[in-house]
C-alpha cells in the first residue's frame, strides 16, 4: 500500500525549496540550461496559469525559470526527472504569488458546455489543496500517474487514491447543482 | 455526472487548446538570455545573472509599446452562479495594422493604459484611445500589435493590453513616437455600474464623457 500522504508537501510551504540545496554545492548552472527547460516550457506554463490565472501565468513561469536557474546546481536526477522538478517549483512559485482572488476561467463553446465546464471550474477550485493540485498535475498538465507522483513525493497508488478521492468530492459537489 | 473523468479529460484538453496559443506567444521569451531561439545558451557570468521578467527585458521596446492593432480580445460572461467565463474572439483594429502572419513569432508585454476610455453601444463596448507604437508590420521591429484582455465579474471589468512587437535579434531602438490608436473592446454586459480596472495597474480607469 502506498504511503497516504505525500512527501514532497514540502513543495507548498513557506520558504521551503522544491529539493532542498546539497551540502557544499558549488556547481556551475546547468550548462544549456535554455535546452534543458525547453521541452518543459508548455508544461510549465499550463501549470502556472491553472494556478495562478492567465495574468500572472507568465511571471510565474519567469520567476519558476529564475529560481531553477539559481538552484540548477541542486538539481538531482535521481530525485526525479527535469519536469517534475520545474513543475514542483512553478506550484511552489505560483502559490507565493496567488494573492488575487481565483483567476477567471477560460471557457467557451455552447451555453451548456459552458455551464457544465463552470460547474467543473467551481468544484476544482474548492477541492483540498493536494487534491487540485493532483487534478491540475494530471489532467490540465497531462502529466502521467508516474512523474505527478514525483512531483508530489508520493507513491503511484497515492496519486491514484488522491484522484480518485478528487472526483469523488467533484461529483457529489456537481451533484449538489 | 456519469463520466466525470471524460468530462475533466476532454474540458482539460479544450482548455490546453486555449492556453497553446497564448502560450507560444510568450514561451520563446521567457527562455531566460536566449538570443537566438535554437543556440545554446551562453556560460551565464559570474555571478550567474538570473533571468529577466519579461516585462523589463525590453525597457525600450516596452516605452513604445503602448498599444494598436489588429486585437484578439477576451470578453466574459458572467455564469449562473457568480463563477466567470471566458470568451475569445477576434476584433479589427486600427487600419494599417496586419495580423501575424503564420509562424512569425513576437515579444509580448503588458502595458498600462494610458489613454482615455469611452463607452458606446448601450454600454456594451469600450473605445480605448492612447498615443502608442506605429501600427504592426512584422518587418518593423518597434511597430506594435495588441490584444486586450478583459475579465468581467459583477463587480468590476478589467482590462489588460498585452502589447506585441515582432521578434528581433540584437538591440534595437525604437524611437518615441507616438501614434494615435484605437482600440474596441466588447463586453458581455453593459459595463453598468461595475468598475472599470487597469488591470496591468490596478488603478480605476476614468470614463470620459467623449
Amino acid at each position: 500500500m502506498g504511503r497516504r500522504w505525500c512527501s514532497r508537501s514540502v513543495v507548498l510551504n513557506e520558504d521551503t525549496d522544491p529539493v532542498p540545496p546539497a551540502e557544499g554545492v558549488d556547481d556551475p548552472p546547468i550548462a544549456d540550461f535554455d535546452v534543458w527547460v525547453r521541452p518543459h516550457l508548455a508544461a510549465m506554463s499550463f501549470l502556472a496559469a491553472r494556478l495562478a490565472g492567465d495574468a500572472d501565468r507568465d511571471d510565474v513561469v519567469q520567476e519558476s525559470l529564475t529560481r531553477a536557474w539559481k538552484r540548477s546546481s541542486t538539481y538531482r536526477p535521481e530525485r526525479g526527472s527535469p519536469r517534475a522538478w520545474l513543475l514542483a517549483i512553478v506550484a511552489d512559485r505560483a502559490r507565493r504569488r496567488h494573492r488575487r482572488p481565483p483567476p477567471a476561467e477560460l471557457v467557451s463553446g455552447p451555453a451548456a458546455q459552458v455551464e457544465a465546464d463552470l460547474d467543473l471550474e467551481a468544484a476544482i477550485a474548492r477541492l483540498a489543496r493536494s487534491q487540485r493540485l493532483a487534478v491540475e498535475l494530471y489532467y490540465f498538465a497531462d502529466l502521467p500517474v508516474a512523474e505527478v507522483a514525483g512531483i508530489l513525493g508520493c507513491s503511484e497508488g497515492t496519486v491514484k487514491s488522491t484522484l480518485s478521492d478528487a472526483r469523488a468530492r467533484l461529483r457529489a459537489r456537481l451533484e449538489e447543482r | 455526472m456519469t463520466d466525470l473523468d471524460g468530462h475533466l479529460r476532454e474540458y482539460a484538453q479544450r482548455w490546453r487548446e486555449s492556453q497553446r496559443a497564448a502560450y507560444e506567444v510568450t514561451a520563446r521569451s521567457a527562455v531566460p538570455q536566449t538570443p537566438a531561439v535554437s543556440g545554446p545558451l551562453p556560460q551565464p557570468p559570474s555571478p550567474p545573472s538570473p533571468p529577466a521578467r519579461p516585462r523589463r527585458r525590453w525597457p525600450m521596446v516596452a516605452g513604445a509599446l503602448v498599444v494598436g492593432g489588429v486585437a484578439v480580445v477576451v470578453t466574459t460572461v458572467i455564469g449562473g452562479r457568480g463563477t466567470t467565463a471566458t470568451h475569445v474572439s477576434t476584433v479589427g483594429g486600427t487600419a494599417g495594422a496586419g495580423a501575424l502572419p503564420a509562424g512569425q513569432s513576437r515579444t509580448s508585454v503588458g502595458v498600462s493604459i494610458g489613454g482615455s476610455v469611452r463607452i458606446t453601444g448601450n454600454g456594451r463596448h469600450l473605445l480605448i484611445s492612447f498615443t502608442g507604437g506605429p501600427p504592426f508590420k512584422s518587418s518593423e521591429p518597434c511597430s506594435v500589435d495588441y490584444r486586450a484582455i478583459v475579465t468581467e465579474t459583477r463587480q468590476q471589468v478589467r482590462v489588460r493590453l498585452i502589447a506585441s512587437s515582432p521578434k528581433h535579434v540584437g538591440i534595437v531602438v525604437c524611437a518615441a513616437a507616438g501614434f494615435s490608436r484605437h482600440l474596441s473592446v466588447s463586453l458581455a454586459q453593459p459595463l453598468g455600474q461595475r468598475a472599470l480596472i487597469d488591470d496591468q495597474t490596478g488603478q480605476v480607469l476614468p470614463i470620459s464623457a467623449r
